[in-house]
């Protein structure tokens, strides 16, 4: 299954550029906002401060003019000094923000200290002189500051020890009378002024939650403050040191020196806060406004709240609208997947998810849409390839029914021949092969069979085969021995084969009357023998070379003789060589050990069961050569017994030293039927031997090939040895003795033989007879 | 047919197993040549396991005697069969080789 | 204007305490020279912490008003013990006053000369025809002798108490303590950089300041008893170096019983001053005496 959706991809991806945006966004919208509300802000303090002011600066204002009033009419003379008691008693009581008013006259010659003084004592009003010994007025700051600066004054903000500790301030005007028509200082006018209303304007100041309005004296003393404990006790410089803020002391100097501005301070429980002051000119006062910051962002601090919630949610909305647009845009990939598994299996026009947009996946359609008609071509090219393919292996199957038909594969072959059962069988690994096996009766008794392997495999070794074959039916002949045909049929091969082609192969004669059996191998494996009642064993046999490879080369015949029940076993390496998955060959022991597990003799079963065998043993392996198999038991019957022991008698051989070996096997049988003792073969075959080689190099030409007649039998005890051919006329007996005592280098290496003969038998006579040398050797025995 | 040889500085032994006849004779003479040094002094042929000798076979033997004296050798003829021996009595080999 | 309520209530009490002629022997009123403030921290502990008790002294401290005689006090009665200048002392006894120094609490002066840079006054010579502010309350003695002995005409401007003139520019220079006025000048806004100073100590005139005087007759009386209430007293002052805010606490509850604006930053300033004033340092004299060498300089700077 799909492990990572590609659109989880796309947003895991995203993501981070879409956070960062967001965050970027956010954070330039709460600097705007941020730096917005300041402004904001620092607008709204200055305004605070100055409509407080303005309102102050009204009162005071209004304050002032009445000492200056006072002042014009005291200069103007409109004032007796009589009546100041009664005239301040009632300013006083018509002007609610007057607490009390003086006029504090100069020294002169005639009064030291002299000043009319009217004050509010609870509700009434009372006047009193204040000048006297111990209240010297001349060395007070309401006086002594406006009388020594020559302008008017406002006091320090100080509580009245006589009332309600009511905080007051006076305000010192000096007044100037005319004397001797000078306009000389005369003293001061001052009144005090109860400072509840301006305590209560500042602190009816409201700025936001914690946010308030202080208001400062010249001396920097808090006159008002949201901390009664710091009112007349602390000026702005004390708390500054105490605070440990030096930046309220530099703040407190600009205040005092009247100047207004900006600045942002950090103070404790408030924090960071922005601080407007303006100044109350006319008193030399200050007022500042404190707008705490986190009290000024608040609201700021909700929207953001608000607006990172939102975000988060449209994150989300825009996580889940890019999965779903991704996964519907990559909805047709699926069915492309799906599509490519449907042309996997073969359906090359699997169906294709339409689409409209002209986009990559348009591309990936077309692309698709081309694999599919390339597939289909290319699948209609391969089955006409296919079909090619198959006319060609129909015509080898052709072929090889030809091949087949070649050779005989009807069983019994010969049912008139009642002495041999016979069974073959090939089995090609490729349609046509290179191995052959043939059988056909010379005459009526002598069978010549064959067997071989082509080297190579297929046409050209089938080929070579059927020409081998056709070789070997034209050449074999009843008279010609094994080795002379396998000669003929080399030589024939060695000619015009330029493909250096061969064929190993082994040619037999049976003499189905006597079980002679003449044979001649080229190459061939060696066949088996199966003795009667014996195990079965390999054949001694001359290995020879395959055919086709030198046509001078010289096969030789050799001999052996079976008996009822004997049988021979041929067959072409691809049996032995069968291999197994494991690289083990099949093996001629295991070829042998299956003859010999086989329960049956007879030829077919056997060769089925040496075939279960192999195929046993190969197993799924595939069959990498031809197996060829030729079994033939040789069965005498009983009848044939007479007529053999006649036969037995003599025995007709080619004119060729090879067929000695025949000849011996011939003899001892024969000596052996005769009922005499075995010491005697060696004689008798000394003997026959010795005659025989003379009328093979003496009687014929070197290569002859004529036929000699030898009998062996009993007459009375005399054994009789009589050799017949039709060579040139040649008595050996007449041939003279060798000297046997002369010293041996001085011995003729020859015609020991015929002196041999002479000494081991009783009578050597020779006699030509109407062209036919008969030579008859006498021998007793007992 | 078979032989097998035992080849020393001093003497040559080739033991001779099976049949030595017309058909093989020839085979016979090229192996024991093959065998053959002109300089041993002595070849020892032992005929313990030989069956059968034709003629044939009796020509090569004496070649092989003639060669030896030619070289100034000797040959040995050594556990001949009864009838093997009867051959070479018969033959007249008998008093020409050295038969132990 | 502040109307001088205490004044009013002094001219009552010298009636009233006339009356009174016979104290018992351990009842002590002391009178300080001055209102409620830091510089009289040492007794407010000895008292709070019962030193004077431990001592057998019944100890009342009375506070005078800004305008009051110290030495006026002492001598009407109104108090046992009173706590004045040195030079205030000794020219009260050159007058004939029958009072007597038993103890010498403050060693060095704290009286100096203050000028706004601005006003180009590097010296005390600069002083010359220049406005030079003066409280009223007597604490010329030590100013005049400095600039009689210097050749220094200066315009004399007397103040009550505060340093307003100053600040507004109404003088030049103002003869202040080190420990209170100077600092207020700068609790008002000016940065001690801005200012000029001159400090009598510097000038020669390290003159012990703050002693205890009580009458002669009642010191032959009971000596133990004056004895006794200086060394208190200074153990009050040896409390107080080591535990300041202690002390400032019970000076702030003192000036605020007073009805006196007050503010820690101004009575820790203070504190410290006084102490360092307490301590003789280089002078050769234990704490609470007064040296030969400095009753020879008060001598000669009242003669």
């Amino acid at each position: 299954m799909i492990r990572e959706k590609l659109s989880y991809r796309i947003i895991s991806r995203l993501l981070p550029a879409i956070l960062l945006l967001g965050a970027a966004i956010v954070t330039a919208y709460y600097l705007f906002a941020r730096s917005s509300i300041a402004e904001h802000t620092a607008a709204n303090a200055q305004m605070t401060a100055k409509n407080s002011v303005h309102s102050i600066e009204k009162i005071v204002k209004q304050a002032e003019l009445i000492p200056a009033n006072l002042a014009w009419m005291m200069e103007s003379g409109s004032l007796e000094r009589d009546s100041l008691y009664h005239f301040l008693k009632k300013l006083v009581e018509n002007n609610p923000l007057i607490y009390a008013s003086a006029i504090a006259f100069k020294p002169d010659k005639n009064r030291r200290l002299f000043s009319p003084y009217a004050y509010r004592n609870d509700s009434i009003v009372e006047s009193i002189n204040l000048g006297s010994e111990t209240y010297n007025y001349l060395i007070m700051d309401w006086y002594q500051i406006p009388a020594m600066l020559k302008k008017p004054y406002w006091t320090e903000p100080y509580y009245d020890e006589g009332g309600a500790n009511a905080l007051l301030s006076t305000y010192s005007h000096p007044f100037y009378l005319i004397k001797n028509g000078n306009r000389e200082f005369a003293g001061i006018i001052t009144i005090d002024i109860s400072l509840e209303w301006l305590t209560q304007t500042v602190s009816s100041v409201k700025i936001l939650e914690s946010g308030y309005a202080l208001l400062i004296s010249g001396n920097g003393v808090y006159v008002t403050h949201p901390d009664r404990n710091n009112i007349m006790n602390h000026t702005i410089f004390t708390r500054a040191k105490e605070m440990e803020i030096p930046k309220l002391r530099e703040i407190g100097r600009s205040m005092i020196r009247g100047e207004s501005g900006f600045d942002t301070i950090e103070l404790p429980q408030i924090g960071k806060a922005l601080l407007y002051y303006e100044p109350i000119t006319s008193t030399g006062w200050s007022l500042g406004v404190i707008y705490p910051y986190k009290e000024m962002y608040a609201s700021l601090q909700k929207l953001n709240l608000v607006i990172v919630i939102l975000s988060a949610i449209a994150l989300a909305l825009l996580i889940i609208f890019i999965s779903t647009i991704v996964g519907r845009m990559l909805r047709p990939l699926t069915k492309f997947a799906k599509s490519a598994r449907v042309v996997a299996e073969g359906n090359f026009s699997a169906e294709l998810p339409q689409i409209t947009s002209k986009d990559e996946m348009r591309e990936l359609r077309d692309s698709f849409e081309f694999m599919q008609r390339e597939l289909t071509v290319y699948i209609s090219n391969l089955r006409e390839t296919t079909t090619a393919k198959e006319k060609i292996e129909s015509e080898l199957r052709i072929a090889k029914e030809i091949q087949m038909g070649m050779i005989p594969h009807i069983f019994p072959p010969f049912p008139q021949i009642k002495q041999i059962d016979l069974y073959a069988m090939l089995e090609s690994a490729k349609e046509v092969g290179g191995d052959l096996y043939d059988f056909f009766l010379l005459d009526e008794r002598n069978l010549c069979f064959a067997i071989g392997d082509v080297s190579g495999k297929g046409i050209p070794a089938s080929l070579f085969m059927a020409v081998t074959r056709t070789l070997l039916r034209s050449l074999a002949d009843r008279d010609k021995t094994t080795a002379t045909i396998l000669s003929e049929i080399n030589s024939t091969l060695c000619l015009n084969n330029d493909s250096n082609m061969f064929v190993t192969f082994f040619i037999g004669i049976l003499d189905t009357t006597t079980g002679d059996l003449r044979y001649c191998n080229a190459g061939h494996n060696p066949p088996v023998l199966i003795k009667s009642g014996a195990k079965a064993e390999y054949f001694e046999i001359t290995k020879g070379i395959p055919l086709g490879l030198f046509d001078d080369f010289t096969f030789n015949e050799q001999f052996t003789k079976l008996n009822g029940g004997d049988q021979i076993f041929l067959y072409t390496d691809g049996l032995t060589e069968a291999e197994n998955s494991s690289n083990e060959l099949f093996s001629e022991n295991r070829l042998i050990d299956s003859i010999n597990i086989s329960e049956s003799r007879l030829p077919e079963s056997l060769v089925k069961d040496v075939l279960r065998s192999v195929k046993l043993h190969v197993a799924d392996n595939e069959q990498s050569d031809d197996l060829t198999m030729l079994s033939i038991l040789y069965k005498r019957s009983d009848e044939d017994n007479s007529k053999g022991k006649e036969a037995e008698k003599s025995i007709t051989v080619q004119s060729d030293i090879a067929q000695l070996q025949r000849i011996n096997n011939w003899t001892e049988e024969r000596l052996s039927r005769l009922g005499l003792p075995e010491e005697l073969g060696n004689t008798v075959n000394l003997v026959i031997e010795e005659a025989f080689s003379n009328i093979v190099f003496y009687a014929y030409e070197p290569g002859d090939s004529e036929k000699i007649d030898l009998s062996l039998d009993c007459e009375g005890n005399m054994l009789v040895i009589e050799l017949r051919d039709r060579g040139r006329a040649f008595d050996p007996t007449a041939k003279k003795d060798p000297d046997t005592t002369i010293p041996a280098e001085e011995r003729e290496i020859g015609g020991l033989g015929i002196f041999l003969i002479k000494k081991l038998t009783d009578s050597v006579e020779y006699a030509r007879i109407d062209g036919v040398n008969v030579l008859t050797i006498r021998k007793v025995v007992k | 047919m078979n032989i097998t040889s035992q080849v020393t500085p001093e003497r040559i032994i080739i033991s001779i197993e099976g049949r030595i006849d017309t058909t093989n004779y020839g085979e016979f003479e090229n192996d024991i040549n093959k065998i053959l040094d002109t300089k041993t002094p002595e070849v020892v042929l032992d005929c313990n396991s030989l069956n059968y000798i034709s003629s044939s076979g009796l020509r090569v033997f004496l070649s092989l005697h003639k060669k030896m004296m030619a070289s100034g050798g000797r040959l040995l003829l050594k556990s001949l069969q009864p009838s093997i021996k009867e051959i070479f009595d018969i033959s007249g080999f008998s008093s020409i080789f050295n038969i132990g | 204007m502040r109307i001088p309520k205490s004044f009013l209530i002094a001219l009552l009490l010298l009636t009233f305490i006339q009356n009174i002629s016979a104290q018992e022997r351990s009842k002590i009123v002391f009178t300080p020279q001055w209102q409620p403030q830091a510089q009289f921290a040492g007794y407010y502990i000895a008292l709070e912490q019962g030193y004077y008790s431990q001592a057998g002294l019944d100890v009342t401290i009375k506070h005078p008003s800004a305008t009051s005689d110290i030495i006026k006090i002492l001598t009407m009665g109104e108090a046992d013990i009173v706590s004045a200048f040195l030079i205030h002392g000794m020219k009260a006894q050159r007058r004939g006053l029958p009072i007597k120094h038993f103890a010498q609490m403050l060693q060095h002066s704290s009286l100096m000369i203050v000028s706004r840079k601005e006003s180009g006054i590097e010296s005390v010579e600069d002083l010359g025809g220049r406005k030079l502010g003066i409280w009223s309350s007597g604490f010329d003695d030590l100013i005049f002798a400095m600039l009689e002995e210097r050749k220094i005409d200066v315009r004399i401007v007397r103040i009550l108490n505060t340093v307003n003139l100053f600040l507004e520019g109404g003088v030049d220079a103002m003869t202040v303590m080190h420990y209170n006025e100077y600092n207020t000048i700068v609790n008002c806004g000016v940065n001690p950089e801005e200012l000029n100073t001159f400090f009598m100590r510097d000038l020669g005139l390290n003159v012990p300041e703050d002693a205890l005087y009580c009458l002669e007759s009642k010191y032959k009386e009971n000596p133990e008893v004056m004895e006794a209430f200086a060394e208190a007293t200074l153990k009050g002052w040896e409390y107080a170096a080591n535990h300041k805010d202690y002390a400032i606490d019970l000076v702030v509850r003192h000036m605020k019983n007073a009805n006196l604006p007050n503010n820690r930053v101004h009575q820790r300033w203070m504190l410290e001053r006084v102490l360092e004033a307490i301590d003789p340092g280089e002078k050769p004299v234990g704490r609470g005496k007064l040296s030969k060498q400095d009753l020879q300089l008060v001598t000669s700077v009242i003669n």
